[in-house]
């Protein structure tokens, strides 16, 4: 974001937070998975494993969905660092990327915790394996993954932010609003 | 072997030519390691005082990069830290942790005061002992389990609603400050009872005797004998907590309400955020804080005076 739009976004939480619309803030997955599953908030803007595991938890009707602005996305960001590097780690970092993006491994986080690192070929992937998934985990990679398309056909609503340009910016104006 | 001849040789003699009789080699190792052990305080706070303090306010004014920082000198992340609105975030965290340091005296002290004058002197120190039983539970859980204590659905709404006593549920004691008070209170109260306990070792028995013989009334006995003497304590337990509350980021994360925080906190999300010069810059404001507050207790109390009993 840019400082402008980071100034615009922050007056908006400011706003809100004084019209009393957060109960809360969270970080940690534990942490989200107990404000949703003791409905002590009733929206959260969280991790889709949060959604999954406080519905699992509390044996609610709790549902991740999509906004009408568009549906949001998270970033999941792999880095071979400088000194990984100078280690000769790279090879060893490649495998492991190579693992965490393939279908391997999308079709069983997909099953398991809901998440998506990457999901293409997943179905293929699960087609070509069937003795690996039961039909209970098929069925719910199937249903996640069709939850999955079905929000993005609603445009995507995050900024480029994986690498924030102006990060004091961040910082600064997330203490104002802490302190509204 | 020129040792022990020497010490058979020595039997008769007065004891200073005894120890003149130790040869000089072994008499100066001796000296040494005595020495090294009454330096061994000393090696010890300048290791693990000193030493992460001066880093800390070194490194403060470094010069922030990406990821770590590089050497230089820049006031930037004090000037970031005081006129931002991290100062209002600080202030208010003080605010937070004077109310818990009250509320902690006025439960906690009447409880110290209470096992030195009422526990037969055999059990006082065990009954004090299971007010460290707390610590055996990790701190985290201990503050998250307050969550199912204190929220919306939690057990006091319950049982308040189930009493007929409100007919809504209490928001006000859950991610708001007054959360992060209780939570407060409820981590740092033994502080208070042990700092009470030892403080009230400088109250003698007998000083109760004579305010019974001549008549004072409880809260002037309170007031005016038990107050000024068992200071130190008091103020030694007030500043732990005080500190504490400034410091433990837990609390305002898992009981505060949007945005709570506290002088740990804002370290924390600082270093989150890469940002390690504040952070040091939090962390040196926090220790001179504690260094001041201690400075003025110390001057106002003596507060050499908390061990005095001991002696």
């Amino acid at each position: 974001m840019t400082p402008s739009e980071v100034k615009g976004v922050c007056q908006f939480l400011i706003a809100q937070k004084k019209k009393g619309q957060f109960r809360t803030f969270w970080d940690g997955f534990q942490n989200g998975v107990s404000l949703l599953a003791s409905e002590e908030v009733l929206v959260s803007s969280c991790w889709e494993p949060v959604q999954i595991v406080a519905a699992k938890k509390s044996k609610m009707d709790i549902r991740y969905g999509t906004m009408k602005e568009g549906h949001q996305t998270w970033n999941n960001v792999f880095m071979l660092t400088k000194g990984g590097m100078a280690r000769g780690q790279a090879d060893t970092f490649y495998k492991l990327m190579n693992v965490y993006l393939s279908p391997w491994f999308g079709a069983r986080t997909l099953a398991t915790f809901g998440f998506g690192p990457q999901m293409q070929g997943v179905n293929d992937y699960v087609a070509a394996n069937p003795k690996d998934f039961n039909d209970a985990a098929k069925a719910t990679i199937a249903s996640r993954l069709a939850g999955k398309a079905n929000r993005y056909k609603v445009k995507g609503n995050s900024w480029q932010n994986v690498f924030p340009k102006h990060i004091r910016d961040y910082q600064d104006w997330w203490a104002r609003v802490q302190a509204a | 072997m020129a040792g022990v001849r020497h010490r058979v040789n020595g039997t008769g003699r007065s004891r200073d030519s005894l120890v003149s009789a130790i040869p000089l080699p072994r008499l100066r190792l001796q000296r040494f390691l005595s020495r090294l052990l009454f330096s061994l305080p000393v090696v010890f706070m300048v290791l693990f005082f000193a030493l992460p303090l001066a880093l800390t306010v070194v490194w403060s004014v470094f010069e922030r990069t990406m990821f770590w920082m590089e050497p230089g000198f820049t006031l930037f992340a004090y000037k970031n830290f005081f006129f931002s609105a991290r100062l209002e975030n600080f202030l208010s965290s003080m605010m937070h942790s004077s109310v818990s340091v009250v509320v902690a005296f006025v439960f906690g002290f009447p409880v110290a005061v209470f096992v030195r004058r009422r526990v037969p002197q055999v059990a006082q120190h065990r009954v004090i002992l299971l007010f460290i039983l707390p610590f055996m539970v990790s701190e985290i859980i201990r503050i998250f389990a307050l969550r199912p204590v204190l929220q919306r659905t939690g057990l006091v709404n319950n049982i308040l609603l189930e009493l007929g006593l409100i007919t809504e549920p209490i928001t006000a004691i859950l991610y708001t400050p007054l959360g992060v008070i209780i939570g407060e209170v409820w981590s740092f109260l033994p502080f208070m009872v042990f700092a009470g306990f030892l403080a009230m070792e400088a109250v003698p028995k007998y000083i109760f005797e004579i305010c019974d013989d001549l008549g004072a009334r409880p809260h002037r006995v309170f007031i005016d004998i038990i107050l000024p003497l068992a200071a130190p304590g008091i103020f030694a337990g007030s500043v732990f907590i005080f500190v504490n509350g400034l410091g433990v980021a837990l609390l305002p994360n898992i009981l505060g309400g949007p945005g709570a925080v506290n002088a740990g906190l804002i370290a924390t999300q600082a270093i989150a955020a890469l940002d390690f010069p504040l952070a040091m810059a939090v962390s040196a404001i926090m220790m001179f804080t504690l260094l001041g507050l201690l400075y003025i207790g110390h001057r106002l109390f003596d507060l050499t005076r908390i061990l005095a009993p001991i002696n």
